[in-house]
């Protein structure tokens, strides 16, 4: 206990330490601040998209009747023709409630448009939307209607959950690992490079100890992340957000079928499995600086290791990724593509990896 | 048994560092490490302190095997000041030895005071200067008041008045029956400390300097050579024959005014007296001349 108080005092009193948890608060502020500037320009990015579709539909139906006076009975091009209407109708009136406040409306009648131009798709006309997209906004705007959740911009949102989705989803997509890498990376290795080490291997301690008091440092420090991270998202957003909610529904992909959970549920699921990585990719880069004593040459094997082993995800099986620690270096694919899988099968095989690596790496302190 | 070292080999990338150390302390002593640049000097205390393994041979501390940890509570190992952390203070360090060694508090100003470093013990580390650290670093060594006090290179940039502050402390702690260890470059401060010189070359400890090494030795010019020579062989009197009517003695075999009488008693005439004392800088330079 004594010997960790003495590793948290070195970690409190680094300058690396402050620099990177004020570069934490500056960038959430900054990403607020982003949102805030950006609120005037959703709504005319809307109007624009819509001007563009309009702009879209005419031209096509243009080219579809010119096609039609040489070709006055082609059945298919005559039904083309009529969907175009149809879409002509629905853009106008969403033109018209563009600035209403009456979300369901409008939610109701883009899907109204959606549909039309999936229809549209299949019957051979060209539309700049793939199906999948079409998809996709067709069942999140459904289960927006159903929830009656009023729906937010996906990345401009300045209502709370979707502010820490937006955030949490960099997080989750290596951020966090970055994050430890850069603060704890050099933790065994910086005391070999500065020969620091042979202090403390000159007083009567443990040197397990060594290995276990750096460790759970490294764990506060990530923790000690996590929370300037949230309490300051939450702090800007209470004092200059809006309230939204948790039961915000976030897409995800399951064999195929789209399927929804809630932003809480995202949150969970990725702090979970991205805390569960950062504790093996914690003992991983101690067991790495104590093998090469040299940080530079720690941060690129480890950075090789996780790259590869993140890689192994894309050849394999279902059944392999119940073996596999890598996988939630990139959490956020991992929830958001659940495909025959389910998110928390990794963490076994992390747990299981960390307490391996936790004991070789406390053996081959104690052999030197 | 303070220190006991058997057979002390240590090879690195195939060439031996070490060459076979003996050394055995029984008694409380101040013993200086001298050798030029790659002798060996830090290898041997580190191989000591476990900090590097070896290839053949046994070390003690205090009757305990060099590799337990424990030992740590009674030997105190001065290392260079790349050891110290720039973003704590003086008083973080000596706070941490403190609590792993079960230490009072109450120690940390005392150790302070006795080095003169109150004044700056609580500011950070990266804004001391060379002294300031050499005095963090004795007293982070001397605070469990060790039986064993192993230092590598103790006086390197030190100023006169902490080299005589340094010095001062060492003297006392050996008084109270610490044994002390170090490396110097610093062949008049050694002088200073202690008569007992391990001189390291290439490996290996060539000679322990002893006490006669530090005897005043005195040149004598005489009429007749010969006559004073034969006069001192007559009495079994160790001398040293320089060069036509010169010879020289050190004073442990004879006192000045005994040689003079026995001169004067067979009537050879003194014509000149010079005297000097053979220091491990004299001794350092008959042993390495050309080395470095």
């Amino acid at each position: 206990m004594t010997y960790v108080t003495f590793e948290l005092k070195k970690m409190m009193f680094d300058k690396k330490f402050h620099l990177f948890m004020l570069l934490c608060i500056l960038f959430v502020i900054g990403m607020f601040i982003r949102n805030v500037i950006f609120q005037p320009y959703i709504e005319k990015e809307e109007q624009e998209i819509l001007a563009k579709h309009t702009e879209t539909v005419r031209s096509n139906e243009e080219s579809i009747q010119n096609t039609l006076h040489a070709e006055p009975n082609n059945e298919k091009l005559q039904h083309l023709l009529s969907i175009s209407e149809q879409l002509l109708i629905t853009l106008t009136e969403l033109r018209n409630i563009q600035n209403s406040k009456d979300w369901r409306t409008k939610l109701t009648l883009e899907n109204e448009f959606l549909f039309a131009v999936k229809d549209y798709k299949k019957a051979e006309g060209d539309f700049p939307l793939s199906l999948i997209d079409i998809e996709q906004r067709i069942a999140t705007n459904e289960k927006l209607i159903t929830d009656d959740i009023k729906p937010q911009h996906p990345t401009f949102s300045v209502a709370m959950p979707n502010f820490l989705k937006l955030l949490t989803s960099l997080l989750f997509q290596f951020g966090a690992i970055l994050f430890v890498i850069v603060i704890t990376g050099d933790i065994l290795s910086s005391e070999y490079e500065q020969r620091s080490i042979q202090l403390l291997f000159t007083q009567p301690i443990n040197k397990k100890n060594i290995i276990t008091s750096k460790y759970l440092v490294s764990l506060f420090v990530y923790i000690a992340m996590l929370f300037i991270f949230f309490a300051t998202a939450i702090l800007v957003n209470v004092l200059f957000g809006k309230k939204g909610t948790f039961q915000y529904p976030v897409l995800i992909e399951n064999n195929g079928d789209i399927e929804f959970i809630s932003i809480a549920d995202y949150l969970f699921q990725g702090i979970i499995v991205t805390s569960a990585t950062v504790f093996m990719v914690i003992i991983l880069s101690m067991f790495l600086g104590l093998i090469l004593k040299h940080t530079l040459k720690t941060v690129i094997v480890l950075t090789i290791i996780l790259f590869i082993g993140y890689s192994l995800t894309w050849v394999s099986s279902n059944f392999l990724l119940w073996f596999h620690p890598f996988q939630y270096v990139l959490a956020n694919e991992r929830i958001v593509y659940q495909n025959d899988t389910v998110w928390y099968q990794g963490i076994f095989s992390i747990f299981l990896s960390t307490a391996l690596l936790f004991w070789i790496t406390k053996r081959k302190i104690s052999s030197k | 048994m303070i220190i006991s070292i058997q057979n002390l080999k240590k090879q690195y990338k195939k060439e031996w560092v070490l060459k076979g150390i003996h050394i055995e302390v029984k008694t409380p002593t101040i013993i200086a490490l001298v050798g030029p640049n790659g002798s060996g000097k830090t290898t041997l205390l580190n191989c000591m302190t476990n900090l590097l393994g070896f290839s053949e041979g046994d070390i003690y501390l205090l009757g305990k095997k060099h590799t337990n940890p424990s030992i740590f509570k009674e030997v105190s190992y001065l290392q260079d000041n790349r050891i110290l952390y720039g973003n704590l203070t003086g008083y973080d360090h000596l706070k941490f030895i403190c609590d792993v060694q079960h230490i009072p508090h109450n120690q940390i100003k005392q150790v302070a005071e006795k080095i003169g470093m109150t004044s700056y013990l609580k500011k950070r580390v990266r804004n001391y200067s060379l002294g300031m650290k050499q005095h963090l670093l004795l007293a982070m060594s001397i605070i469990n008041k060790p039986k064993l006090l192993l230092m590598d290179e103790p006086l390197t940039g030190l100023d006169p008045s902490s080299a005589i502050t340094i010095r001062n402390v060492l003297l006392e702690l050996h008084h109270q029956g610490t044994t002390i260890m170090l490396s110097s470059h610093n062949l008049d401060e050694i002088d200073r400390l202690t008569n007992t010189i391990y001189f390291m070359k290439s490996g290996l400890i060539m000679e322990e300097s002893l006490a006669e090494l530090h005897q005043k030795q005195y040149i004598v010019t005489v009429n007749d050579g010969e006559k004073a020579m034969r006069i001192l062989k007559e009495h079994a009197i160790p001398y040293r024959f320089i060069q036509t009517n010169q010879l020289s003695f050190v004073e442990m075999d004879l006192k000045l005014p005994h040689f003079i009488q026995k001169m004067t008693e067979h009537e050879v005439c003194i014509e000149d007296i010079d005297s000097y004392k053979t220091g491990a800088e004299q001794r350092y330079q008959e042993l390495f001349e050309g080395v470095e």
